[in-house]
This record gives C-alpha cells, sequence and structure tokens, in this order.
C-alpha cells in the first residue's frame, strides 16, 4: 500500500517535470515570435516612442540606449540575459522598469483575482445545489436561466451597467483612486466589490451548471440510498454524502475558472480603472510599447502554463483513478 | 395503401422512406431540445439582419444627419447616438459586422485546424511534436489576450481581424481534430483503405475527414459565438472594428460610456443585441453537441 502511493508520487512528479520542461520550447518560440514579429511591422520605435518632432539626434540616443542598433538575435538574447536577472526590460514610454511596474500592480489583480474567486463560489455552490434538490421545480428553471443569462452577457457590458445604473438611479459612484486594503479596506473593498462581481457572474454560472449535474449524479448512487434508508435525515445526508462528493469537480472547474478570469480582468480592469496587469497591457499596446508588452508576454505565459499544470495536477490529486502518463 | 403510393414506393423506396423519416427525426429532436430551436431561431434573425440589413434598416448607420441623443421612440425606436445616427440602423448593421467576422475567421479556424489535427493526429511522431508546441504557444494565452497581442503585432482592420481571430481559434479545433484522428485511424476502415493503396491526403481527407466532421461542427459552432463575443471585446477595448463601421462591441463602448448617465440608449441596445446573439450561440451548442455526440451530454 505505501510503496504503491510512493509509487504513484513519482508519477505525479515525473509528469510535472515533463510539463514544465515541455513549458521551455513553448516560451522560446512565443517570445521569438513577439520579439521579431513587432520589429518587423512598420514604424520606427524610436520615432514612435518620441514623436515626430524629435530630432535625428535624440532618436539615435534612444536607439543607442534600447541597443535597437544590434542585429535582433542579438536583441533577444541581451534580453534574456537580463530576464535572468530579474529584468523585464525597460517601458519606451514611460521610461520606468517593466518589473518594478509588474510588481506595483500585480497586487491590484492579485485581489481583483480573489475576490472574483470567492464571489465565484459564494453564487456557484449554493445555486448549484438548490438548483437540484429543486430538480424540474419553478426554483430550478429560474437558478438554470439565470446560468444560462449569466453565461451569456458579455462582461464588459454587465460591468458598463453595474457601473453606471447606480449612477443614474441613485448617483452612486464607486471610488475612482486606487487604495491598499491595508490602508483602508472599506474604501479598498468599495472600489473592487464591483469588478470582482461583474468577473464572477461569468465563472459562477459555469460552477452552478457543473455543481447542479454533479450533484444530480451522487443523489443516484447507491451510498446516497443507503445512508436514506438508514433513516438519515434527508439535510444531513445531502451536506455530508452528497455534498463532499459532489464538490470534488467543482474545485477543479473553479481552478480552471481562474485562466479565464484572469482574460477577463484585462477589460474589466479598464472599465472600471483599476491598476492592474490587464489595464498596463492595454496601456501598453495602445502606446505600441513594445519592450513592455515582450516583457508582459512572457509574464503571462508562465502564469497561464503554470496555472493550466496546477489544474491538471489537481484532477488527480482530487480523484485517485486519474492516472498520469 | 393506394395503388400509386405503392408504385412510388417500389421505384424509389429510398426517396419516399427518407422525406418524412428525417422531417420527423428533425421534429422529434425540436421537441427533445426547446432551447436549441430558440438559440437557432436567434441565429437565423441574426443571418437574417445581416443579409437584409439596406432592407430593414430605417437609415444610412453613418450618416450623421439626425440630431444628437434623441430619445428612444417615433421616428427613431432606438435614439440617436451623441454623432446623431440612428441607433436602430447601426444595430441592424452591426449584425453584419459581427456575423462576418466570426463566420470568415471560424472558417479560417475549422479548415487550419482539421489540417493540423488530420496532419498530427495522422503522422504522429516528430511532425506532431512540433505542430503541438506550435498549439501550445497560442494555446498558452485565454482567447482575449491572445487576439490582443495579435492585433497589438499586426494592427486592427476587418480583414486583419478575421485572420488573427480565425488563426487563434485554429489550436482550439486542432486539439479536438488530433484527438479524434488518434482515435479513427485505429478504424478498419482506414487499414482497409491503407490495404489497397489509397494515397495518405485520399485517406486523411476522403476517408477520415467525413468521419470527424461532427466533431468540427460541434466546437466550430460554440466558436463562432465566441468568435463575435472576442471582436465585440477587442472592439470594446478600442483595438477591433476601426470606426464609422459599426460594431456592437465599439458601439456600446467609448462615447456610450461617456454619455451614458445623459443617453444610455446608446450602449444598452447593442449590449442586448450582443447579449442575445451569444446566448443564441450557447443555447444552439448545446442542443447540438447533445444531438450529435450523446456521450458528451450531461457536462
Amino acid at each position: 500500500m505505501e510503496s504503491h502511493y510512493f509509487q504513484e508520487n513519482l508519477h505525479v512528479r515525473t509528469y510535472a517535470i515533463r510539463r514544465l520542461l515541455l513549458m521551455v520550447p513553448v516560451i522560446i518560440l512565443v517570445t521569438i515570435a513577439v520579439s521579431s514579429l513587432m520589429r518587423i511591422v512598420p514604424g520606427d520605435p524610436a520615432t514612435l516612442a518620441l514623436g515626430q518632432e524629435a530630432t535625428e539626434a535624440d532618436r539615435e540616443r534612444f536607439r543607442e540606449e534600447y541597443h535597437l542598433n544590434d542585429p535582433l538575435p542579438v536583441q533577444y538574447i541581451r534580453w534574456w540575459g537580463d530576464v535572468f536577472r530579474g529584468d523585464l526590460g525597460k517601458s519606451v514610454v514611460q521610461r520606468t522598469s517593466v518589473s518594478d511596474e509588474l510588481k506595483q500592480r500585480l497586487p491590484n489583480t492579485l485581489e481583483l483575482l480573489v475576490l472574483s474567486v470567492f464571489f465565484t463560489a459564494l453564487i456557484g455552490i449554493p445555486f448549484g445545489v438548490i438548483s437540484a434538490i429543486k430538480q424540474n421545480t419553478f426554483l430550478d428553471y429560474f437558478l438554470r436561466s439565470f446560468s444560462i443569462a449569466g453565461l451569456s452577457i458579455p462582461n464588459f457590458w454587465l460591468g458598463t451597467l453595474l457601473l453606471m445604473l447606480p449612477a443614474i438611479w441613485w448617483d452612486y459612484f464607486p471610488p475612482i483612486s486606487n487604495v491598499s486594503f491595508w490602508d483602508d479596506p472599506l474604501a479598498n473593498l468599495e472600489k473592487y466589490y464591483l469588478p470582482s462581481l461583474t468577473l464572477a457572474i461569468g465563472s459562477s454560472a459555469t460552477v452552478m451548471r457543473l455543481m447542479r449535474s454533479s450533484v444530480l449524479e451522487i443523489m443516484r448512487e447507491d451510498y446516497v440510498r443507503t445512508a436514506r434508508s438508514k433513516g438519515i435525515a434527508e439535510r444531513v445526508v445531502i451536506v455530508r454524502h452528497v455534498l463532499k462528493n459532489a464538490l470534488i469537480p467543482v474545485v477543479t472547474i473553479i481552478g480552471l475558472q481562474v485562466a479565464a478570469l484572469v482574460g477577463g480582468s484585462v477589460i474589466i480592469e479598464q472599465i472600471f480603472n483599476v491598476p492592474g496587469i490587464g489595464l498596463f497591457l492595454l496601456n501598453s499596446i495602445f502606446a505600441r510599447d513594445y519592450p513592455s508588452i515582450q516583457g508582459l508576454v512572457l509574464f503571462l505565459a508562465v502564469i497561464f502554463m503554470l496555472i493550466n499544470l496546477l489544474v491538471d495536477l489537481s484532477y488527480g490529486f482530487l480523484d485517485p483513478r486519474i492516472r498520469y502518463s | 395503401m393506394s395503388a400509386i403510393n405503392e408504385s412510388v414506393a417500389i421505384i424509389a423506396p429510398q426517396v419516399v422512406r427518407r422525406g418524412p423519416s428525417r422531417k420527423r427525426k428533425l421534429a422529434r429532436i425540436a421537441r427533445q431540445q426547446p432551447l436549441g430551436v430558440f438559440g437557432l431561431v436567434i441565429i437565423v434573425l441574426l443571418i437574417v439582419a445581416a443579409t437584409f440589413a439596406p432592407l430593414i434598416a430605417p437609415y444610412d448607420p453613418t450618416s450623421i444627419e439626425f440630431s444628437s441623443f434623441q430619445s428612444p421612440g417615433g421616428s427613431h425606436l432606438f435614439g440617436t447616438d451623441d454623432k446623431g445616427r440612428d441607433v436602430l440602423s447601426r444595430v441592424i448593421y452591426g449584425s453584419r459586422t459581427s456575423l462576418q467576422v466570426g463566420i470568415i475567421a471560424t472558417l479560417i479556424g475549422a479548415v487550419g485546424g482539421a489540417v493540423v489535427g488530420l496532419v498530427s493526429g495522422y503522422f504522429g511522431g516528430l511532425v506532431d511534436i512540433l505542430v503541438q508546441r506550435l498549439m501550445d504557444a497560442l494555446l498558452a494565452f485565454p482567447f482575449l489576450i491572445l487576439a490582443l497581442i495579435m492585433v497589438a503585432i499586426f494592427g486592427n482592420s476587418i480583414p486583419k481581424l478575421m485572420a488573427l481571430l480565425g488563426t487563434a481559434i485554429i489550436p482550439s479545433i486542432g486539439r479536438v481534430m488530433r484527438g479524434v484522428v488518434l482515435a479513427e485511424k485505429e478504424k478498419l476502415y482506414v487499414e482497409a483503405a491503407r490495404s489497397i493503396g489509397v494515397s495518405v491526403p485520399r485517406i486523411m481527407f476522403r476517408h477520415i475527414l467525413p468521419n470527424v466532421a461532427a466533431a468540427i461542427i460541434i466546437v466550430a459552432t460554440s466558436l463562432l459565438g465566441t468568435a463575435i463575443l472576442v471582436e465585440a471585446s477587442l472592439s470594446f477595448l478600442g483595438f477591433g472594428t476601426p470606426p464609422p463601421t459599426p460594431s456592437w462591441g465599439a458601439d456600446l463602448s467609448g462615447n456610450a460610456r461617456v454619455f451614458f448617465v445623459h443617453a444610455p440608449w446608446m450602449a444598452i441596445f447593442p449590449g442586448i443585441a450582443l447579449s442575445l446573439v451569444v446566448l443564441g450561440f450557447n443555447l444552439f451548442g448545446d442542443a447540438l453537441r447533445d444531438v450529435l455526440d450523446p456521450r458528451l451530454r450531461n457536462r
């Protein structure tokens, strides 16, 4: 028994290591594509960054500063050298370090994500359970319609409505400035609850759907019938026997939703003016700030691939029947 | 049964038997999938609106001849926007942009994904490894972020959006295709074809492809909805369809948000249209998956 467990653990570790190794060529591919394509498209980066009025001398100094006169492969390898020293490059617009900017903005996006996951679970799990227990009643249909609607409303439209309708009806505007949670928790949460809720509606609909079918499936199991036949109260059966098992796939889906939430956060940060990673990406694209874009692409690629790996690993952790090969 | 009917049945047994049974089959499916039918109705409405936009729309969507900020009603059912354009006409013409970009992008993605999946799945080995790393690179990002990065590099115009969104779709279809092809190529009919010397491209496209078409259709339908949504998202952010072309995402952004308190209809109507279309594709996609691939039911 113990040796089997050890072997299984070893499998997971080999699998994880192989997946991590597979990330390397992908990351090289992504960064080469971005760095070369960004430079092939028309437009001199120096002119783009400095504007039309800059003199040729200014532009030349700029090219020197950013090593733009070197051949592309040299620039690319130099960039990796910097990356390994923890330097993701320097913005050509803000003239600030991309790594510092990321470090400063990361907590804001993380808070948005944590709150979104919280709302996702808070809405999705109970609604899914209720919908399953009251299967084919009016309440079930109502909750399922809510879920379909939640999946279909584009998050940017929902966000616009959640921001604007209270402004029309009650003259209510969420705070514009960004206050740290540690300085003023209430003001901070007042800024973050609406964007998080907006992000959570779509993913909670997915979670609700899965929770419902998961509960329905488990309620048909023999051990649930046994528990009922022993005369255990229905509430106890649901909580102790059904929910505990029904939650397993749902936890994984919530993990999968994190990647989707990060994707959605770009647009939500723009609507609610949250100074996070997504807004940084948008501003960089808008200004054609290629060192920032390149740094951000690397950062995001690593993050998303790690999330996907963690989700895949959690399948096996939650369901021991799954074997990694 | 009358003699005429009998003779028809003898002359053309297939025609007589197939006609009503297929109709009945469809009717049964429709009864079992009322939501799917509702989704299909929305999609048909979208196609009608997009095809006959010049006939349906009361005004030219880019004409600025009306007074700004008229509330909905009267000669402007959905009101007018800040530039004095008719919102209803823009919503109707916006369906064109959505559908054009969505369909072309999905076609590019479906064709590209089918080829990638067939080649990768059929040949395996080094080809498979190389193709899959390329797909991993595209799949490393969520759809919207991938599209944003591509737009950042290549710029935005409607043809570029179609090509970029199409490319972004390729790995999603390619991955499904590869899995299906892996299972399919071990089947007897492929072995039979190979043993009588059928060429590899012919096996891939004439023998395997028709058998895995259902999988492509299921994935492509839901991706068409996604492509429409991502076009709208990009346009909302200002990186999609360039003005003055009507696009739901762009129309409910920008000045529609600036003037929301003053003229909410500018943002509300394009938003409703977009939500309905996404809803339609979600419902129809679910139903299609249930009908074509019962194994996936209740997932």
